[in-house]
C-alpha cells in the first residue's frame, strides 16, 4: 500500500484522500486527458 | 564517503530550486546517478555544477523539459529511456501555486497541468524502466496543504469558473496523495514502491513568482523559515534511503 510521509514518518493522510471511488475516477481522468493509452499504443 | 546509492539511477523533477534541489544534492552525496529536470537551461547548467560541486559526484546530469507540457513530458521520457534502461528512483517534485488562474500550452489550467497531470504522465511513461529495477521507488511530493481539499472537483477540475489559488492547488496536492494510492495498488506484486511525501513548510523558491503580496508575504514567512534544517533536508530524501523499508 502506498503512505504518506513526513519527518521520516508514515503518518495518515486526510480522511477524502482515502476515498476510493474518487482514486480510481481520478485516475481514469488523468489517463483520459493525457491521452495515455493513445500514446503507449503509438 | 558513504556512497549507498551508487549504480543506482535517480530522477528529481523540479531539481533547479528548493525541495528538488536540496533532493537532487542529497541523491549525488549518497553516490547515485542524479538525473535532474528543470524548465530553464541556464538554471539546469547552475544546478548541475552546483551539485557537482559540492557532491564530488560527476554522475550528474539535468535535462531541460517545460513539464506543464504534455509533449515535452513525453520527450523527457523517450530522451531518458535512450539513455537508461533501468530507473531506480523518480522523485516528482515539479509543483507551483498560481495565484491567477493561467492555462498551459496545452489549454489546461496550470496547477493542474503541473502539480497532477505531469506527475501522472511522467511516472506512467517510465513504468517499464522503474520495473527493470530490483526495487524501485517513485516518491510524489505532496503537502499538509492537501488537507485543505474536502474533495477532487470532478465537475470542474480545472476550475473553470470559481478559480482560487489555493482551492486549485490544495486539489491538486490531494490529487498526488491519491494517485500515489493507485499506482501502489496497480504496482502490488512489482519491485515497485510509491509513496506521497509532505516536505514540511520550507523556505524555497515556491511562491515567488506570484508577485504582488503572495510573493511577499512568502518571501517573509520564508526568511523566518529560513534554510532547511539537517534532519529536514534527511527527511525529503527518507522514502528513497536504503535503510527505509517500505
Ligand atoms: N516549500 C514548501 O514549504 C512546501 C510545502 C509543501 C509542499 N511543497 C511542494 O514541494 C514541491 C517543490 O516546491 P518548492 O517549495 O521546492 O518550490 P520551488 O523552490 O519554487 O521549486 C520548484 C521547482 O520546480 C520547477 N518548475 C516549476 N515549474 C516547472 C515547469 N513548468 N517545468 C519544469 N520544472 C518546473 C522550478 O523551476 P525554476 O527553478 O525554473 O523555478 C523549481 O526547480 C512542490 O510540489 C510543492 O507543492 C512545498
Amino acid at each position: 500500500m502506498g503512505k504518506y510521509f513526513t519527518d521520516k514518518r508514515a503518518v495518515q493522510s486526510s480522511p477524502a484522500s482515502y476515498d476510493t471511488d474518487a482514486v480510481v475516477r481520478l485516475w481514469a481522468e488523468s489517463e483520459q486527458q493525457t491521452a495515455l493509452a493513445q500514446h503507449v499504443a503509438a | 564517503m558513504d556512497t549507498p546509492l551508487a549504480g543506482k539511477t535517480c530522477i528529481v523533477t523540479g531539481a533547479t530550486n528548493g525541495i528538488g534541489e536540496v533532493t537532487a544534492q542529497a541523491l549525488a552525496q549518497m553516490g547515485a546517478t542524479v538525473i535532474g529536470v528543470g524548465r530553464s537551461p541556464a538554471r539546469c547548467a547552475d544546478s548541475a555544477a552546483r551539485i557537482k560541486a559540492a557532491t564530488g559526484n560527476a554522475q550528474v546530469e539535468y535535462v531541460v523539459a517545460d513539464l506543464s507540457v504534455q509533449g515535452q513530458v513525453r520527450r523527457l521520457a523517450d530522451e531518458i529511456k535512450a539513455r537508461h534502461s533501468r530507473i531506480d528512483v523518480l522523485v516528482n517534485n515539479a509543483g507551483m501555486y498560481f495565484s491567477t488562474r493561467q492555462t498551459s500550452p496545452d489549454g489546461i489550467e496550470m496547477t493542474w497541468a503541473l502539480n497532477l497531470l505531469n506527475y501522472f504522465l511522467l511516472t506512467n511513461l517510465l513504468l517499464d524502466a522503474l520495473k527493470a529495477a530490483p526495487a524501485a521507488r517513485v516518491v510524489s511530493v505532496s503537502s499538509g496543504a492537501h488537507e485543505g481539499a474536502k474533495q477532487i472537483n470532478f465537475a470542474d477540475p480545472e476550475f473553470k469558473t470559481g478559480y482560487s489559488g489555493w482551492t486549485a492547488y490544495n486539489q491538486s496536492k490531494l490529487a498526488n496523495v491519491q494517485f500515489t494510492y493507485e499506482l501502489a495498488r496497480r504496482l502490488a506484486g512489482t519491485r515497485v514502491t510509491a509513496n506521497a511525501l509532505h516536505p514540511g513548510f520550507v523556505a524555497t523558491g515556491f511562491g515567488h513568482n506570484n508577485g504582488g503580496l503572495m510573493g511577499v508575504g512568502m518571501k517573509i514567512a520564508q526568511r523566518v523559515g529560513a534554510r532547511p534544517p539537517k534532519g529536514r533536508r534527511r527527511a525529503f530524501t527518507w522514502p528513497v534511503h536504503p535503510k527505509w523499508k517500505a
